[in-house]
C-alpha cells in the first residue's frame, strides 16, 4: 500500500464510502408501503427487469461508493512512489537542509521556518522508494555544516529521524563548504547513473546564506545528464529584527577596589543592529547588563551587577551603541564571570542574548620580583627599577587599590606557592633569576588560570643581556636583535602611535604622554613582524616595549613547548633607571603599568568569545568543556580540534582536575541576524554559480514553479508534488467517475419522457367512437 | 404526472346506503332512452321486448311454413296465396321480458381508488360512508350495476344481483319490483370488500357455476369486474355461460393509475390480495408493466368477444354516463343489424 500524508483523512474518507449505503437503507426503512391492485402485473414486470434492475443498481452503487473513495484517496495525497517508479530509474537526493540562526525565526502562527523545511524534506523523502534503489542524503547547513547522512545512504526512514531531529543553530549556514562535501559524492557518480538531485531548503534571508559570496562550482558529469537543484522559495515577507552584536568593556579585567577618588563603575559598550522594516522607524530597545558568576555546576549565575540603559534608534539606523556603567564598588572574587547582555525578545530569540567572559575581582596581586632590600628608606635618586614599578603600581598603598604589590625574592620564585594567588609577575631583573625560576615563570605564564602575565624589564648598567636566551629556552619566544645594550647618540623619543589593544584606552591621549620620554639606553631588538605586537616603538623603530612572537619550531619532530598566549609575556628593552631613560619619571608611567597589568590579567585570562559556528581554541590547560548551566548539554572533552559550538552558551573551562580556569562563550553569529530578504533573482544567480560551465538554467528549479522536464529522475517530476494541494490525477478520476455516475443515475432513474399509458389510448378510442361524448365532464358533478 | 391518491376501504357501512352517493339521477335519466336488449333468445315470464323462444302468433314475424291441414286459417298468409296460388301458414315470434343478472367482483382488487370520492360522487361529498376520500372500483362497480339495473327495471324486466369473490358473497333474486334497484344499491353500498391485502383471488368460474346452477331461464348476465384474474378462468367462466346460452356483458374496470402506472416514488407496492410487498422503481419497470397489463386487456377483451359477447373497459375517472350509454347503443344497433340480416 503506497503511503499517505495524511493517513486519517484516508481513513475518514474510506469510512464515508458507507455513507451512500447507510443512506439507501435508511431511505429503505422509512418508506411506507403503497398498496397496489395490479400488484401480479408489477411481480411479472419485475421478473422480467429484475437482472437488469439488480445490474442498475450495482452499477450505481459501484459508481457512488467509488467516487466517495477517490476523493478520500486524493484527499489524503497518497505519493504512489511504488505506481511510479516502475517507470524510472533509482533516484539519489540529497536534502540541503538551512537549519542557521534564520531558521529559528518566530512566524506569527507560532511555526519557525525550519518546521516547514522539515515537513518539505520530509515530503520529498515520502516520494523515494528503497526497494527501487532510491537513496537519500542529508546535510545540515547551520555552521559547521554538519554532513549528517554523506554518501547518500538508502536507510530512508533513519534520514527521515535525522531531519525530525534536526534543531536551529545559532550559526549562520555555510552552503559552500556544504557543497564542498557534496562535490566528492557527485564527482564519483559513474556517468551511467541518473543525475544527483539537491534539494535546497532555505528561506534564502541574508543572514542565512550570504548570496554575495561566490559557491564554489559542482563537478560536472561527461556524457550524462546534469545534476538538478531544487530550490526552496525564498521568504518574500521580511521580518524586522534587533541583534546584539558585541558586548565590549573598557577592560576584561573588571576590578571592585577603584583608587580612592575615582568612580568605582566600569563602562561596557553594547553594540546593536536591527534589520527589517522596522529600520525606517524611529523605536528604542531596553538594553540590560549584568555581571554573572556561573559559581555552581546548576547554577546559570548569580549576578554581582547589573544595570540598563535604552538604546535609541532613529529612522534609517541600521546599527547603535550604548554605554552602560556596571557597579563595581561591591565586587567580589567570584572567579570567572561573564558579562550578558539582553534585549526584549523578537523575532529571533537566540540573538537577544550576548555573552562575554571577563575577569571580575576585588583586587588583583602582582609580584615584582626584586632581591630584598636592606635599607627601608629610599629617596628618589636612589630608586631602583623595583621602586619605580611599585610607585606606578600602587602610588597610593593601602587596602583601597585594587592592585597589590607582592615583593618577591628572584630566589624563592621556584618554591611552589611562591605564585599561590599571584595573577602578574613583573620581573625588572630578569639577570636575577635563575634557571628553576624561568621554569617556574614559563608554567606560570602558560597558565592561564592564574593570570599569567609576566612583564619583564631590562637590567639597569648591564652591557650583556644573556637572559634573553632563557626567553627563547624557557617561554619558546623569539627574541631578535642586539644581545648587548647600546646608547644611540641621541636620546630617542616614543613614537606617539600604537596599534596594540593593551593600549586601546591610552591611544586618544598617547601623543602627549609620550611627547617627554627620552630613552638613553636600550637593547636594540628587531622590531616584531607584526606591528600590533610592538606596544611602544622608539624613533629608531626599534620597539621599547613589546610582546615576543612564538617561536616557530625547529625540529618539527622534536615535541615543542606549548605555546604560551602572546598577551601573557610583555619586555621592556630600556631598564627603569633614569640612566637610561626618563619614562619611570614621566606621566606615562603611570598609566602605562596600570594598563598594561590591568589588561593583561584580563587578556591573560584569555577572552574566550565567540561566535556560533566560528572554532575557539581551547586554553592550553583545558581539558573539558562544562555547559552552563549543567543540563544545557554534554560535556565536551577538548581535543586538537578546535570547538566550534552551534549553539550560543557559556561554558565553563576546566582542567583535568575539573578546576574552573575560564569562562568560554558563544553568541548568536551577528552575521546571521540579518533579517532581510532576497530576490528569487539574486538566489538564482547565487546558486547558478554552483552549476558546472554548460549547464542549463534548467537545471536550478524552484519548487513552486515546474519542474525542470529534462530531468526524468526528479523526485517531484514523476511522483505527485507534496506541496501541490492535491494529485490531479486523482481529482480528475474522481471527476470522470462523478460524470459516469451521473449518466448512470440519469439513464437508469427512467426519468425521461414517460411514455403514454393506458389511460391515453383508451380516450383516444373512446373518441374516435363516440365523438363529442368523449369530451364530457368527467365528474359526475359536471355531468348534472 | 397527475397525482395519485391510493388508499384501500377499510370498512363498509351497515346502514343503508343513498344511491345518490353512486349514481347521480341525472345520470340515470340520461341513460333512462337506452334500451337493454338480450342478444340471444330469452325466455321471459311476461310479454316484453325481447325475443321468446316460444314461437307463435302475437307480434313480431318470424316464417312462412306450408299448411297443413288443422292449422288455423287465420294463420294463412293470403297475400303469398295470390301471389303464388301456394297456401303459407304465417308464424310469429312471441316476445317475453329479460332476466338480467350482475355479477360484481368484490375482490381485494377492487378496493383500490386514485380518484377523489367527492370529485366522483354524484351527491357532491368529500368522503364514502366510511370516511373513505378515494373512489374504489369497487364503488365505481356499483355504480354501473346500478345503472345497469336501473336501465332493466324501467324496461318493464328483471333484475338481480351477484356479489361474488373466490365465491359468492351476496345475492339478491331476479325481480321487476320497484324495490328491487334499492335494494341492489344498498347491498352494493354496504357490501364488505375486505381491506387486510390478504384476500383471496377472484375467482370467477366457481361464481358462475354457482350462478347458473341456480338460474334456469336464459338470461343476460353482466359481470363487472377488473378481471385480475388468469384468462383460463374467465374462459371457463364465459364458456359455462354460454353453455346454459346466457348472455354475457363483460365491463372490466380498472383504475387510471394502473392505467398509467405514472408513480416516481421509489416505495414497497403491497398487492390486495395477498401478493406481497416489492420494492421497485415504479419508474424502472414502468414500461414492462404496461405491456404486461395491456397484454392482459387484450387477452380479457378477445376471450369475452371469441364467446360471442360484448367487451367494455370503463376507467374509473370517467363519467360512467357515456360509456355506459356508447355500450348500450352500439349493442342495439349490433343486435338490430342481426336481426334483420
Amino acid at each position: 500500500m503506497p503511503p499517505f500524508l495524511h493517513p486519517t483523512l484516508l481513513f475518514v474518507g474510506l469510512g464515508c464510502v458507507a455513507i451512500p449505503i447507510i443512506i439507501h437503507l435508511l431511505t429503505r426503512q422509512r418508506r411506507q408501503p403503497i398498496p397496489w391492485a395490479a400488484m401480479r402485473f408489477i411481480i411479472e414486470a419485475y421478473k422480467r427487469q429484475r437482472r437488469r434492475l439488480t445490474l442498475e443498481q450495482l452499477l450505481l452503487l459501484a459508481a457512488r461508493c467509488l467516487l466517495v473513495a477517490l476523493v478520500a484517496f486524493a484527499i489524503a495525497r497518497p505519493l504512489l512512489s511504488s505506481v511510479t517508479a516502475a517507470s524510472r530509474a533509482a533516484r539519489v537526493v540529497y536534502i540541503l537542509l538551512d537549519n542557521a540562526l534564520p531558521s529559528s525565526l518566530s512566524n506569527p502562527d507560532g511555526t519557525t521556518p525550519l518546521d516547514s523545511h522539515k515537513q518539505a524534506a520530509i515530503d520529498l523523502l515520502a516520494t523515494l522508494d528503497p526497494a527501487r534503489g532510491d537513496r537519500a542524503g542529508l546535510v545540515l547547513l547551520g555552521a559547521p555544516v554538519d554532513p549528517a547522512v554523506v554518501p547518500a545512504s538508502a536507510d530512508i526512514p533513519a534520514v527521515r529521524r535525522l531531519i525530525e531531529q534536526a534543531t536551529p543553530t545559532d550559526s549562520a549556514a555555510d552552503l559552500d563548504v556544504a557543497f564542498s562535501r557534496l562535490a566528492p559524492e557527485l564527482a564519483a557518480a559513474p556517468a551511467d547513473t541518473p543525475p544527483v538531485t539537491i534539494s535546497l531548503h532555505s528561506e534564502f534571508l541574508a543572514g542565512s546564506i550570504d548570496t554575495q559570496r561566490k559557491l564554489a562550482a559542482l563537478p560536472a558529469r561527461a556524457d550524462a545528464p546534469p545534476h538538478t537543484i531544487l530550490i526552496s522559495p525564498p521568504r518574500d515577507t521580511p521580518v524586522s529584527n534587533v541583534t546584539i552584536t558585541g558586548v565590549e568593556p573598557l577592560r576584561p579585567l573588571i576590578l571592585g577596589n577603584s583608587p580612592a577618588g575615582s568612580q568605582a563603575d566600569d563602562q561596557v559598550r553594547v553594540h546593536l543592529r536591527r534589520t527589517g522594516p522596522a529600520t525606517s522607524q524611529a523605536s528604542t530597545s531596553l538594553v540590560k547588563l549584568r555581571l554573572s558568576v556561573p559559581s555552581s555546576p546548576r547554577d546559570a549565575g548569580a549576578d554581582l551587577a547589573s544595570a540598563d540603559a535604552i538604546a535609541k534608534w532613529s529612522p534609517g539606523d541600521r546599527e547603535a551603541s550604548v554605554i552602560i556603567s556596571i557597579p563595581t564598588a561591591s565586587l567580589v572574587d567570584a572567579g570567572p564571570s561573564a558579562l550578558i547582555a539582553t534585549i526584549d525578545r523578537d523575532a529571533i530569540a537566540s540573538d537577544n542574548t550576548f555573552r562575554r567572559p571577563v575577569l571580575a575581582r576585588r583586587a588583583i596581586q602582582v609580584a615584582l620580583v626584586t632581591p630584598p632590600r636592606l635599607s627601608l628608606a629610599v629617596t628618589i635618586d636612589r630608586f631602583e627599577p623595583a621602586d619605580w614599578l611599585r610607585l606606578a603600581l600602587s602610588p597610593q598603598p593601602g587596602d583601597s587599590s585594587p592592585i597589590r604589590v607582592v615583593d618577591l625574592d628572584p630566589r624563592a620564585i621556584a618554591e611552589p606557592s611562591a605564585l599561590a594567588g599571584i595573577d602578574a609577575v613583573i620581573a625588572p631583573r630578569p639577570d636575577l633569576l635563575d634557571d628553576r625560576a624561568w621554569t617556574r615563570l614559563a608554567e606560570f605564564a602558560s597558565s592561564t588560570g592564574g593570570g599569567g602575565l609576566v612583564i619583564f624589564g631590562t637590567p639597569p648598567g648591564a652591557r650583556a643581556h644573556p637572559w634573553l636566551d632563557q626567553l627563547e629556552s624557557k617561554f619558546s619566544l623569539r627574541v631578535p636583535g642586539d644581545r648587548e645594550a647600546s646608547r644611540p647618540a641621541e636620546p630617542l623619543s616614543l613614537r606617539p602611535d600604537t596599534s596594540a589593544a593593551l593600549l586601546a584606552l591610552l591611544s586618544p591621549e598617547l601623543a602627549e604622554l609620550v611627547k617627554p620620554v627620552r630613552v638613553m639606553e636600550r637593547l636594540r631588538l628587531d622590531a616584531p613582524t607584526d606591528p600590533s605586537l610592538s606596544l611602544l616603538t622608539l624613533s629608531d623603530n626599534s620597539p621599547l616595549l613589546l610582546i615576543p612572537a612564538p617561536a616557530e619550531s625547529v625540529n618539527a619532530a622534536a615535541p615543542s613547548p606549548r605555546p604560551v598566549s602572546r598577551a601573557a609575556v610583555l619586555l621592556f628593552t630600556a631598564p627603569f633607571d633614569l640612566a637610561a631613560t626618563d619614562l619611570p619619571a614621566r606621566p606615562l608611567m603611570l598609566p602605562l603599568i596600570q594598563e598594561l597589568v590591568r589588561q593583561g590579567v584580563g587578556g591573560a585570562s584569555a577572552s574566550l568569545a565567540s561566535s556560533a559556528g566560528a572554532p575557539i581554541a581551547a586554553p592550553p590547560d583545558a581539558a573539558v568543556l562544562a555547559p552552563i548551566p549543567s543540563d544545557a548539554g554534554p560535556q565536551i572533552s577538548v581535543s586538537s580540534a578546535p570547538f566550534a559550538p552551534r549553539r550560543a552558551g557559556l561554558w565553563r573551562v576546566q582542567d583535568s582536575r575539573g578546576s574552573a580556569l575560564s569562562l568560554l562563550a558563544a553568541n548568536a553569529d551577528p552575521r546571521a541576524a540579518n533579517t532581510s530578504t532576497t530576490t528569487r533573482e539574486q538566489v538564482r544567480a547565487y546558486l547558478a554559480a554552483a552549476l558546472p560551465a554548460g549547464t542549463p538554467d534548467t537545471q536550478l528549479a524552484f519548487t513552486d514553479s515546474p519542474a525542470p522536464s529534462s530531468n526524468p529522475t526528479n523526485p517531484s517530476q514523476p511522483a505527485p508534488d507534496p506541496r501541490s494541494p492535491l494529485p490531479a490525477w486523482l481529482l480528475a478520476a474522481a471527476a470522470l467517475v462523478g460524470v459516469i455516475e451521473l449518466a448512470l443515475a440519469r439513464v437508469f432513474s427512467h426519468a425521461r419522457r414517460l411514455s403514454p399509458g393506458l389511460s391515453a389510448s383508451i380516450a383516444a378510442r373512446n373518441t374516435s367512437r363516440v365523438g363529442a361524448r368523449a369530451a364530457a365532464p368527467t365528474t359526475e358533478h359536471q355531468a348534472a | 404526472m397527475h397525482e395519485i391518491r391510493l388508499q384501500v376501504a377499510t370498512e363498509r357501512p351497515s346502514a343503508e346506503a343513498d344511491a345518490s352517493l353512486y349514481l347521480h339521477p341525472q345520470t340515470l335519466a340520461r341513460l333512462a332512452s337506452f334500451e337493454l336488449r338480450a342478444k340471444m333468445i330469452v325466455e321471459g315470464l311476461s310479454s316484453g321486448l325481447h325475443r321468446s323462444p316460444f314461437q307463435g302468433f302475437s307480434v313480431e314475424f318470424a316464417q312462412h311454413r306450408p299448411y297443413v291441414p288443422g292449422d288455423d286459417i287465420r294463420h294463412l298468409d293470403w297475400r303469398v296465396f295470390g301471389r303464388t296460388d301456394k297456401l303459407q301458414i304465417k308464424q310469429h315470434q312471441q316476445e317475453t321480458n329479460l332476466d338480467l343478472i350482475c355479477l360484481v367482483d368484490a375482490s381485494g382488487s377492487m378496493n383500490f381508488g386514485s380518484r377523489l370520492f367527492a370529485e366522483a360522487s354524484g351527491a357532491g361529498r368529500d368522503t364514502s360512508p366510511d370516511g373513505r376520500s378515494n373512489w374504489t372500483k369497487f364503488d365505481h362497480a356499483t355504480a354501473i350495476a346500478a345503472a345497469l339495473s336501473s336501465i332493466a327495471l324501467r324496461q318493464g324486466d328483471r333484475a338481480g344481483l351477484i356479489v361474488f369473490a373466490d365465491t359468492v358473497r351476496a345475492a339478491i333474486r331476479r325481480s321487476s319490483h320497484r324495490g328491487t334497484w334499492r335494494q341492489i344499491v344498498s347491498t352494493l353500498a354496504t357490501h364488505y370488500v375486505p381491506a387486510d391485502n390478504q384476500s383471496r383471488p377472484t375467482d370467477l368460474a366457481r361464481a358462475v357455476d354457482q350462478v347458473v346452477a341456480k338460474v334456469t331461464n336464459h338470461c343476460l348476465i353482466a359481470i363487472v369486474s377488473d378481471f385480475f384474474m388468469d384468462i383460463e378462468n374467465l374462459r371457463d367462466a364465459l364458456a359455462r355461460a354460454k353453455h346454459h346460452r346466457h348472455d354475457v356483458i363483460a365491463l372490466q374496470v380498472v383504475d387510471r393509475a394502473e392505467l398509467d402506472f405514472d408513480i416516481d416514488e421509489i416505495a414497497p407496492f403491497e398487492g390486495l390480495e395477498g401478493e406481497g410487498r416489492l420494492k421497485i422503481d415504479p419508474r424502472a419497470i414502468r414500461d414492462a408493466y404496461l405491456e404486461v397489463f395491456r397484454n392482459h386487456l387484450t387477452s380479457v377483451e378477445k376471450t369475452v368477444r371469441s364467446m360471442g359477447f360484448d367487451y367494455q373497459l370503463v376507467n374509473t375517472h370517467d363519467w360512467l354516463g357515456p360509456p355506459i350509454a356508447q355500450f348500450v347503443a352500439r349493442r342495439n344497433a349490433q343486435l338490430k343489424r342481426s336481426k334483420y340480416a
